[in-house]
């Protein structure tokens, strides 16, 4: 007995009038993303930003890459000098930025645009929050006497984190800007592609982080 | 026209997805505070790595749903820098070697 006999009875004895092309073309179709080649989040232009700053993240991580091939010894113990837990409760307030823009995504789109409003000042007051500790960790290292010229670990610590913390200070901006839409009734529960795009833009340093954590806190 | 209101994921599923990834943010922090450097610790790292940026391209960006382009490349970038972290953590004389200016 073939497969198409089992599912045609299977059929039958279920009272489905389904033929076997109609089964199978079903389950491809349940077992497969629904795709949407059309459906770009926010806009075009944000994409090109967006993959044009993950090709520049990407440059600092090559050269992280490059760096400890050449020192490892600065590489495994330079991590151990760095104030682990100011990168850890940095990750997880990025993280919970994140999560708030999501939020006031969810808001937004169930006509609530006060609740939407209070979750994005939320992700913005984490990006600040995440400046600040970034700022203190900065003076911590230099109380430590670690600077961007200690070695090549650290040189690569400061270059990269501190590009990182710029795309935070203006991402936090994209977030202002999405904030006076909503109030100015610009972006509603219908329309908000705006919003989609630097939301998009904020996830993607969310992700930058994810990578950069690791990479320089955690990985020996 | 309106190109974002196609939700894939719901509120339920975002609040669990932000619990999953501060637990993993915290076990990183725990493995860089107490585990010594092997190989073992290495792919484990960057498999977390992974699974977070995989959560928040499918969930916090919703792009489950949108153009298979950006969801296939967002995730090759996130599965390529860790897997090139795991071998340059195996082979880094030979990179060192590879990419070295003058001679040896």
């Amino acid at each position: 007995m073939n497969i198409q006999n089992i599912t045609n009875q299977e059929a039958i004895l279920s009272g489905s009038s389904l033929t076997t092309s109609e089964l199978l073309e079903a389950s491809s179709k349940s077992a497969k993303q629904p795709f949407d080649p059309a459906l770009i989040p926010g806009n075009p232009a944000i994409w090109v930003g967006i993959f044009s700053e993950l090709t520049e993240f990407g440059l600092f991580f090559v050269i992280y890459f490059l760096a400890r091939a050449h020192y490892p010894e600065q590489f495994t113990n330079g991590p151990l000098q760095l104030h682990t837990v100011a990168g850890t409760i940095n990750t997880l307030v990025l993280i919970s930025s994140s999560y708030f823009v999501i939020k006031g995504i969810f808001a937004l789109r169930n006509g609530r645009p006060n609740a939407a409003v209070r979750w994005l000042w939320m992700t913005v007051a984490a990006g600040m929050v995440y400046l600040i500790i970034k700022y203190w960790e900065y003076q911590w290292n230099l109380g430590n006497g670690i600077e961007v010229t200690t070695n090549n670990f650290f040189a690569v610590y400061y270059y990269t984190t501190f590009n990182h913390m710029l795309h935070v200070g203006w991402g936090s901006g994209g977030i202002i800007w999405a904030i006076t839409q909503i109030k100015a009734g610009n972006y509603t529960a219908d329309s908000h592609s705006g919003l989609i795009a630097a939301a998009c833009y904020w996830h993607m340093i969310d992700l930058a982080w994810i990578v950069i954590f690791p990479l320089l806190y955690v990985l020996r | 026209m309106n190109k974002s209101a196609k939700p894939t994921t719901n509120e339920r599923q975002i609040d669990i997805i932000w619990i999953l990834l501060m637990v993993m943010t915290l076990a990183s922090a725990l493995i860089a505070e107490q585990a010594e450097p092997g190989l073992m610790i290495t792919i484990v790292i960057c498999l977390i790595i992974v699974i977070k940026a995989r959560l928040v391209i499918d969930y916090f960006m919703e792009l489950k749903g949108a153009s298979p382009y950006i969801y296939h490349l967002m995730n090759a970038y996130f599965y390529l820098f860790p897997l090139i972290a795991v071998l340059v953590w195996l082979f880094p004389e030979q990179l060192a070697k590879f990419t070295q200016l003058t001679p040896y």
